[in-house]
């Protein structure tokens, strides 16, 4: 019952949300986005871009890093395996 | 033979070495030197904003900044980044990391006591946060940025006094390392703040 309830109040919140959206007056708080002047939207657009892909770009960025730096220790720790099996039959020749 | 026992048995036969792929100092200060980024991005994006609504930029009526001191003042931070660079690369030379390290902190203080210096004067000449939309951003870009300086000085000086001590040694400096990303980030982020605030030809210097 009581989800019903308030799975209607929510329909009633996205609703009321979306019928805000189309009253201008209403979008004027955001003072950049409905400056109505170009440069300015360009602006707030590309420091959005800007702003959004940065964190995804260090993350990317860091588990790459992270990535090379296990393989380089993987394959250094291959090769020095290597290395030691070869001087063991050395030195069991 | 049971699972326990199988898993025994094998950690008997090849112990698993623990592998550390970053020392846990270094990928703190990265991820904390990341959200800084975001810090400055933040504001740097308010700062492009704000200055593309203003009609003339930057507004008439406020003191010109001190391009010449300025300029000055980022060569000695700049000079600061390449003390730093100097001082891991002496790890293992005896006390010359700790010269290195207390050269550059003699440089971020004389960095931090001239822009000190910077703001008494322009706030005597009535350019405070107040005054116009550029001066809040001034002062926000750089302020956050001297914080930044202090709060890095505080750690240089605290590293400066271990590697005094004896406590780095090449393999094991990790503090020194985890400092010397913090403090080359503070001197990498100057140069973008200076050329955006103080220099002519992007309309907010002279």
């Amino acid at each position: 019952m009581s989800a019903v309830r308030a799975g209607r109040w929510g329909g009633v919140a996205v609703a009321a949300a979306a019928a805000a959206l189309l009253v201008p007056a209403a979008c004027a708080a955001c003072s950049s986005c409905t400056a109505g002047r170009g440069d300015a939207n360009i602006a707030y657009l590309a420091t959005a871009a800007a702003m959004g892909s940065l964190p995804i770009g260090f993350g990317v960025g860091l588990t790459l890093w992270l990535r090379k730096r296990s393989r380089d220790m993987e394959a250094g720790a291959a090769g020095t395996s290597d290395a030691s099996d070869a001087s063991d039959d050395a030195a069991s020749d | 033979m049971s699972t326990a026992g199988s898993v025994a048995a094998r950690g008997a036969a090849a112990p698993a070495a623990s592998r550390v792929i970053v020392p846990p100092a270094i990928l703190g200060m990265l991820l904390f030197l990341f959200t800084e980024a975001m810090l400055f991005a933040a504001l740097l994006a308010a700062f492009f904003v704000l200055r593309v609504q203003q009609p003339i930029w930057p507004p008439p009526g406020q003191p010109r900044l001190p391009i010449g001191i300025t300029t000055i003042n980022t060569l000695v931070l700049l000079a600061s980044g390449f003390t730093m660079i100097r001082s891991r690369k002496a790890l293992g030379a005896g006390p010359a990391v700790a010269r290195w390290l207390g050269l550059t902190a003699a440089l971020g203080i004389a960095f931090l006591v001239v822009q000190g210096f910077e703001w008494s004067r322009l706030l005597g000449f009535g350019f405070t946060t107040r005054a116009n939309v550029f001066g809040a951003t001034f002062y926000a870009l750089v302020g956050v940025h001297a914080v930044h300086v202090a709060a890095a000085m505080i750690y240089l000086l605290v590293t400066w006094r271990r590697a005094a001590a004896g406590r780095f040694a090449p393999g094991k400096a990790e503090g020194l390392d985890a400092c010397r990303m913090f403090w080359l980030f503070v001197v990498g982020v100057w140069p973008a703040l200076y050329v955006l605030l103080y220099q002519p030809w992007t309309g907010s210097g002279g």
